[in-house]
C-alpha cells in the first residue's frame, strides 16, 4: 500500500518537476498537473488553493509540504476500507499524506503520524504454532515520495528463546530523480540476544542526476527478542 | 513526528534531507543547476547550519564565495589545522566544533548512552540505539553509537560498539556507514576498526573514509570521520586531505 502512497506522491512530484522544468505551454501545464490536481482534490484541497501552490512552483518557489521543517497547521484521519491515512495540512495549504494499513491488519505498533516519510511492514503470511510463530513474506518498504526502498522478509518469534530473522529478499528501488542502486545486505544479526534485536540492513547509495549530490539509504528491519517488529532507515 | 526527531538522528538521515524542496527548486531554475552554481536551497542550508553553529555573518558570505568560485573550503583541504576546537557535551552526545583558519567548520559528535526504553514502548527507538549493557565483571559495553560528522556540504558517520573497561577500552564493532553530499558526490567509502584496542601509545580508533568530489571543481578530496575509544569515554575527530 506505500507503493499506492509513493506513486502518488513520485507522480506529482515528476509533473511538477517536468512541467517547471521545460516550461511547457500554459494549456500543457495544466495537463501535467492534472494527476497533481486530482491528488490534492481528492484530500480536498480548494482549487484556489492548487492555483496558488502550482503558480508557486511555477515561479520556481517551494511549497510546504516538501520542507522537512515545516509544521502543519492542521491534520485529519481519512479513512478508506483498505488505509487509514493522516492527512497533513500546512500553512501555504500543500498537504503531506502518510498512509499504512488499517491498524487491525497493521504487525507494529507504530503510530501513524504525519511526516515526510512512510514506512511500512505488512502482508506477511502468518502461521503458528505452539511457542512459536511465523511471519512470511513480510514486505518491508519506505519512501520519502522520491526515493523508494523495499524488500521481502521472513521471521520468527518464539515464547522462550530468542526471536530470529529467517531470510531477506526481493530487494527492490525507485526513485523520480536521479539513479539508486540495487540494495545489498549491509549488515545483519539474525538472532537477537538478551542486550540486541534481530536486525538487517539493507543499503542502497543514490546520486542526483548530474552529479548535484549523492546520499546513503538504508531500510532495516529490526525484530526485539519479544519478537517486535519495526522498520528503521539507519 | 518520529523520524523527525532532532533527538534522533539515527533515523532523521536521508529521509530529512529536503530532497524533494532541491529538486523542486533545481526544476525551476534548470540554467543554475547546469552552470553547477550553488543552488538556493544548498546556500540556505549551509546558512542555517553555520548559524546554528556560531559562524559570523561575514564568514559565511566569504565561505559562499570560495564554494562558489570553486575553491575548497580549509575543513575539507586537508592543508591546515584548526584554529580553534569547542568540545560539548550533553546527556545525549560529546559534540566537537573545529574552526579552520578560513572560518570553515567541521562538527563532529558520537552518541552517549541514553536511559532505556520505557516499558511497553516499542518502535525503532527501542533498539539498539546506544544502549548500554553493565556486567558484574567491571566493564561496559556500549552498543551501536552514532558517531557524526558535517561539513555543511558532505555529512557521514557509522555507528560503533564498544567496551569500557578498569584497564585498556576496546572497538567491539563498527558497521552502517552512511555518506550524504551536497553540491557534489561522495564514492568510495569505507569503514574500519583501524586500531581494535587501547594500548600505551594511545586510543583505540575507527573511521570512515570517504571521497567527496565537487560538482564545481576543486578536485577531489578524502575525508575521514575518527570515534576514539579510550580513558573510559569515546570522542570524534575530523581529518581531510589524508
Amino acid at each position: 500500500m506505500i507503493k499506492h502512497l509513493a506513486r502518488g506522491v513520485m507522480t506529482a512530484v515528476l509533473v511538477l518537476t517536468s512541467a517547471v522544468g521545460l516550461g511547457v505551454s500554459a494549456s500543457a501545464e495544466e495537463d501535467q498537473f492534472a494527476p497533481t490536481r486530482a491528488f490534492w482534490t481528492q484530500y480536498g484541497v480548494p482549487a484556489e488553493t492548487q492555483d496558488a501552490l502550482i503558480a508557486e512552483l511555477l515561479a520556481g518557489g517551494t511549497i510546504d509540504a516538501f520542507d522537512q521543517n515545516a509544521v502543519p497547521v492542521s491534520s485529519r484521519q481519512h479513512t478508506t476500507l483498505e488505509d487509514s491515512s493522516t492527512v497533513a495540512t500546512f500553512s501555504d495549504g500543500s498537504i503531506l499524506v502518510t498512509s499504512r494499513e488499517r491498524p487491525d491488519r497493521r504487525l507494529t505498533s507504530n503510530s501513524v503520524t504525519p511526516d515526510a516519510v512512510t514506512t511500512y511492514l505488512g502482508d506477511c503470511s502468518v502461521t503458528s504454532g505452539a511457542g512459536w510463530v511465523s511471519y512470511r513474506g513480510c514486505n518491508v518498504e519506505a519512501t520519502d515520495g522520491i526515493r523508494y526502498i523495499g524488500y521481502k522478509a521472513s521471521y520468527e518469534k518464539y515464547s522462550s528463546g530468542n526471536a530470529q530473522i529467517l531470510a531477506t529478499w526481493d530487494a527492490h528501488v525507485s526513485c523520480t530523480y536521479g539513479s539508486m542502486t540495487t540494495p545489498t545486505v549491509a549488515y545483519s544479526r539474525l538472532q537477537s540476544t538478551s542486550t540486541q534485536s534481530a536486525v538487517v540492513k539493507r543499503v542502497s547509495t543514490w546520486t542526483g542526476t548530474g552529479g548535484n549530490s549523492s546520499e546513503t539509504m538504508y531500510l532495516s528491519l529490526w525484530v526485539t527478542r519479544a519478537g517486535a517488529a519495526s522498520v528503521g532507515t539507519s | 513526528m518520529m523520524l523527525r526527531s532532532r533527538g534522533d538522528r539515527r533515523l532523521s538521515r536521508w529521509w530529512t534531507v529536503p530532497a524533494a524542496l532541491a529538486l523542486l527548486a533545481g526544476a525551476g531554475q534548470p540554467a543554475q543547476a547546469a552552470s553547477g552554481e550553488v543552488t538556493d536551497d544548498l546556500r540556505a542550508q549551509l546558512k542555517q547550519f553555520w548559524t546554528v553553529n556560531r559562524v559570523p555573518g561575514p564568514t559565511q558570505d566569504a565561505l559562499l564565495d570560495k564554494l562558489e568560485a570553486g575553491q575548497t573550503w580549509d575543513v575539507m583541504s586537508g592543508e591546515s589545522a584548526p584554529v580553534s576546537t569547542r568540545t560539548v557535551r550533553t546527556a545525549g552526545e560529546n559534540r566537537t566544533i573545529e574552526t579552520y583558519p578560513d572560518g570553515s567548520i567541521a562538527v563532529t559528535s558520537i552518541q552517549m548512552p541514553t536511559s532505556t526504553t520505557k516499558p511497553g514502548v516499542v518502535g525503532p527507538l527501542a533498539v539498539g540505539n546506544c544502549r548500554t549493557s553493565v556486567s558484574g565483571s567491571g566493564y561496559t559495553n556500549r552498543y551501536d553509537c552514532q558517531a557524526n560528522s558535517t561539513t555543511g556540504v558532505v555529512e557521514m558517520g557509522f555507528y560503533i560498539s564498544y567496551s569500557i573497561t578498569g584497564g585498556y577500552d576496546s572497538i567491539i564493532d563498527v558497521n552502517s556507514p552512511y555518506v550524504r553530499a551536497d553540491g557534489g558526490t561522495a564514492s568510495d567509502t569505507s569503514l574500519a576498526i583501524r586500531k581494535a584496542a587501547e594500548n600505551s601509545t594511545g586510543s583505540a580508533y575507527a573511521s570512515i573514509k570517504t571521497i567527496y568530489q565537487a560538482r564545481n571543481g576543486g578536485g577531489s578530496k578524502t575525508l575521514e570521520l575518527r570515534a576514539l575509544v579510550g580513558q573510559n569515554t569515546a570522542w570524534t575527530r575530523w581529518e581531510a586531505g589524508l
